[in-house]
């Protein structure tokens, strides 16, 4: 009998033992070691997306809610969360939320009839073919087409088309700019979601040239530019760009374009205005 | 401190363990121990890393802790000399039977939460970026593993320096295949693997080819 208790005796007093040991020399470490939290940061990080896109201007979610609730960052500066999140902020530390800017990503690019100058088999990943294979159409401003994009995108929001190509789905995209980051092209670009025309072209090449290997390129012939009524299209480098900050939408370029580089939006984003 | 036990380490035999622990009886890919971190972990290199050194720390420290705790609390007085209840409880007790498990994992909880406090204080990117699995490390089967093949589950009785470097190389084959697969999943992502396949199934397989490959390891120590 006595030697049973004995055991007992031994494993409770010989696990407490060890337990204040370690639970005292925790308790130096966490005097030693304790970081401040903000209890405001976890709550807005809480009605972030956390994503980590960095289209705030600071490294990561975190370190935007650090910096709202230091006061330092307006609530409304997270594009993906958009008006929602903006909110929720504000209702954290107390401000008003203000209007969010909603963007959209936009591909450059129609890539029509262009022929492969090679037969890429190797990574399917659009940076991988920019180490080895480039350019890998003849038109080398092309979208290569292998989906980095789509990979990159946290919301699923972008697919692929036939031709490889990607596309948005609108409602999912959420502007955060991450696949216009990753792109190697630099053929998606975010815009205003409000914009309604695109040009869908990122060719430099001279306009004779550009026509012959694409059927739907940018050749530069101006005529966007000159019908345009609020001087927003201009040609740099033998391709015509568009000013957001003065671009209507009124979209009386898209039909003047001869090869349809110019992409029309208005009909997909009044609509999607109009549901929000 | 008196030391009844004879210990039989010399100084080649850390050559010996280091090339057992690292290689031939790696923890992941010959014991199939930790394969939750191995898999959980491995998607960027970075990441895991950062896995691989904490797990070093928290198995060499385990390891030299559980070796005092079993041999100083557990292990009767007759048969290692010293126990801080010898004069308590009597001589025979057998504490090493009850205890074991449940001790080793109080050390080993005590030293995740100290490798947790640190990192929250001089690294936060990599304590965000390891998550869950930090905390998981309490519960990674190679770490209580290593406290137990260095103490009972071991043909020869191991000094606490031999059981302290089994340990640390323990560790330090974890981060290796770590740091592989990471590299090797890394590549992966960007393949056309059938979508069935993609993510850990296709982790699995590599794994497995990895296993078989470290088996080669196999003859180096005889």
């Amino acid at each position: 009998m006595l030697a049973t208790y004995g055991i007992i005796i031994a494993a409770v007093l010989g696990l407490t033992v060890l337990a204040v040991v370690f639970a005292v020399g925790l308790a130096v470490a966490t005097a030693k070691f304790t970081v401040k939290v903000d209890p405001l940061v976890e709550q807005i990080i809480a009605a972030l997306p956390n994503i980590n896109c960095g289209t705030c201007g600071y490294a990561g979610c975190q370190a935007y809610a650090e910096a709202v609730a230091a006061g330092k960052a307006p609530p409304n500066g997270c594009v993906p969360g958009g008006q929602l999140a903006a909110h929720k902020i504000a209702r954290i530390v107390g401000l008003e939320a203000g209007a969010t800017d909603a963007r959209i990503a936009v591909v450059h690019c129609n890539r029509s009839g262009v022929k492969p100058l090679v037969d890429y088999k190797g990574l399917q990943d659009c940076k991988a073919v920019l180490l080895c294979a480039d350019p890998l159409y003849e038109c080398a401003y092309a979208c290569l087409g292998l989906g980095t994009c789509a990979r990159a995108c946290p919301f699923g929001a972008i697919t692929t088309s036939k031709e490889g190509l990607p596309v948005i789905i609108e409602s999912k995209c959420t502007g955060c700019g991450i696949c216009a980051s990753v792109c190697p092209k630099d053929i998606i670009t975010v815009e205003k979601d409000t914009s309604g025309v695109h040009i869908q072209c990122k060719s430099l090449d001279k306009g004779a040239i550009a026509r012959k290997i694409c059927q739907r390129a940018c050749i530069a012939c101006a005529k966007c530019a000159k019908i345009c009524p609020v001087n927003a299209i201009e040609i740099k480098d033998f391709l015509a760009r568009i000013d957001y900050n003065k671009c209507v939408s009124c979209g009386k370029c898209v039909p003047e374009c001869p090869t349809g580089a110019i992409g029309d939006y208005r009909q997909m984003r009044r609509k999607k205005s109009d549901a929000a | 401190m008196p030391v009844a036990m004879t210990y039989t380490m010399g100084i080649g035999s850390f050559f010996t363990i280091m090339l057992s622990m690292v290689f031939v009886s790696n923890f992941v890919l010959a014991q199939f121990l930790g394969l939750c971190p191995f898999l959980g972990v491995t998607k960027r290199t970075d990441s895991a890393v950062g896995m691989g050194l904490a797990v070093i720390f928290v198995m060499t420290m385990a390891s030299s802790v559980t070796w005092i705790v079993y041999h100083y609390v557990l292990l009767p007085e007759s048969v290692s000399g010293f126990n801080i209840f010898s004069g308590i409880v009597g001589k025979n007790t057998s504490l090493e039977l009850v205890l074991k498990t449940m001790s080793y994992i109080l050390v080993i909880a005590t030293l995740v939460q100290l490798v947790e406090l640190v990192m929250k204080k001089n690294t936060p990117a990599l304590y965000r970026a390891l998550g869950i699995y930090l905390p998981l490390i309490t519960t990674n089967c190679a770490v209580l593993g290593v406290a137990l093949l260095n103490t009972t589950n071991t043909s020869e009785v191991l000094d606490f320096w031999a059981a302290t470097i089994q340990g640390f190389w323990a560790g330090v084959g974890f981060l290796l295949v770590m740091v592989l697969m990471s590299g090797i999943r890394e590549r992966i992502d960007m393949l056309p693997v059938p979508e069935a396949m993609r993510g850990i199934p296709i982790a699995f397989i590599c794994t497995a080819m990895m296993a078989l490959s470290f088996m080669g390891f196999g003859g180096l120590t005889g």
